[in-house]
This record gives structure tokens, sequence and C-alpha cells, in this order.
């Protein structure tokens, strides 16, 4: 039986999870874009998500200018799968 | 946890902001869609080219330019993609994904098998205009449904 991850349940750590789960790395930028919150905010979120071991970052430089890159890990991976299916689980028992 | 289990509805609309979430990078950042067409033409002309090829005729040119062209626009698709800033992943994590990308590799192959198969040995001399356009048209689905070779949340 599929449990609710915590840490991933929160509304804008989902949706990080939920966008990093379509690709292979994601762009600081690309993410603060989509949820419409400032770098703190997001920064925080992903701290939050990096400290227990769900994501990645790693900052490369582009024509110049460093990015920030996030991943998902294969352990971030599996807890949003679980997650989701617990979400999904309470949908078809209410 | 349990005491902050979420009910059927918030469990729902969490759902949806996931759906929503993978659909906006989906569909927001898609290179066009002329790229995608000219990707799967190209792979179609593989196809052609090679049910069609008999020695070294011209249609072996077709094999070139197709597997050029493939190559050039595979190159441009992720490289619009980085700019954007998603990194696509080229061997997909997911299950489901997994085995879209094993029973198109499958497909694929048949596909290719029986352009040249079927022509030369049975004298179907449609098969590689058939082939050709399935390769195109799976192709192409593919990269709508599936851009960045991984499959979004879906609803159980």
């Amino acid at each position: 039986m599929p449990e609710l991850d915590p840490v991933i349940h929160a509304p804008n750590r989902l949706r990080i999870c939920a966008m990093l789960v379509t690709s292979a790395e994601l762009d600081f930028k690309l993410i603060k874009t989509q949820l419409d919150v400032s770098d703190s905010v997001l920064s925080k979120q992903l701290k939050a998500l990096e400290d227990i071991g769900y994501i990645e970052t790693k900052k490369r430089n582009h024509n110049g200018r460093p990015r920030t890159w996030i991943s998902l890990t294969d352990k971030g991976q599996s807890a949003f799968e679980s997650h989701v299916s617990a979400l999904q689980n309470i949908i078809n028992t209410s | 946890m349990n005491e902050n289990i979420p009910s059927g509805p918030e469990a729902k609309d969490a759902l949806d902001a996931v759906r929503n979430s993978q659909q906006n990078i989906l569909v927001e950042y898609t290179p066009p869609i002329w790229l995608r067409f000219t990707m799967s033409a190209s792979y179609a002309a593989i196809f052609f080219g090679y049910g069609m090829t008999e020695h070294e005729n011209n249609w072996a040119l077709a094999i070139i330019v197709g597997t050029l062209l493939f190559a050039l626009s595979c190159t441009l698709y992720f490289y619009l993609y980085r700019l954007q800033g998603i990194k696509i992943r080229l061997f997909p994590r997911s299950k489901t994904a997994e085995k879209i990308n094993l029973y198109a590799t499958f497909g694929f192959a048949g596909l290719g098998f029986c352009s040249r198969f079927l022509r030369t040995e049975f004298g179907i001399d449609w098969a590689p205009y058939f082939c050709a356009l399935a390769a195109c048209i799976a192709m192409f689905w593919l990269l709508v449904k599936l851009p960045t070779g991984e499959v979004m949340v879906e609803d159980k």
C-alpha cells in the first residue's frame, strides 16, 4: 500500500517533482517561472527536497552565464510515484 | 502524516496540479511543429530508401540524406529544449515510457524489415510507401504525445 510522502505533499514541492519527472534536468529559472515564486522561496523548497535526497542540483556555465540544473534522483522518482499512487488510492476509495 | 491525510477532493486537486504542471512543461516548451514534421519525414525517408534500394541505385541517396537530416533535426530538437531550460532524457525512466519505447523499437524494426522484404521477396511494390508512411505517422505521434520521452501522470 503506497503511502503519502510528507516532504513531497507540500503543493510547490509536489509540482516541482511533477515537472522534474518529465525530463532529465530542468533549469532553476524555468521552474521558478512555472511556479511563479521568488528565488528564495524556490531555493527553500529545493533545499528541502535535496536534503532528503530526492533531487540533485548542478551548476554549469552556459555562454558564460551560470545556470543551475535540477534533476530528480531515483529515490525521488520512486517517492513521487508512490505519492501519486497514494493520492489515486484516496480518490478511488472516497 | 496519518492525521493529515487529505480528503478525496483534496487528493484530486493535488493530482490535477501534478497534471497541469506536467502539461505546461510538455506543451509550452515544445519545439515547433515543422521541426517535428522534419524529423518524422526524414525518418520515413530512411525506411523508404531502404525499401527501394537495389544494389547502388539512387534510392541509397535517400537513406543517406534522410539519416543526415534526421540527425540534424534531432540535434536541433535537443538544443531548442536545452536553450529553454529542459534537458531531455535519452532513455526514459518511468515503466510506461519504457514500454512504449520498447514497442516503438520493435515496431520500427518490423517496418524496416517489411519495407524491403515484402517488395523484394513478394513483389509488393507499394510496401516501401506504406511502411515509410506508417513510420512517419508513428514518429510524429510519438513526438506529439511524448515530446520529452516521458509520460504524464494519468487518470485512473
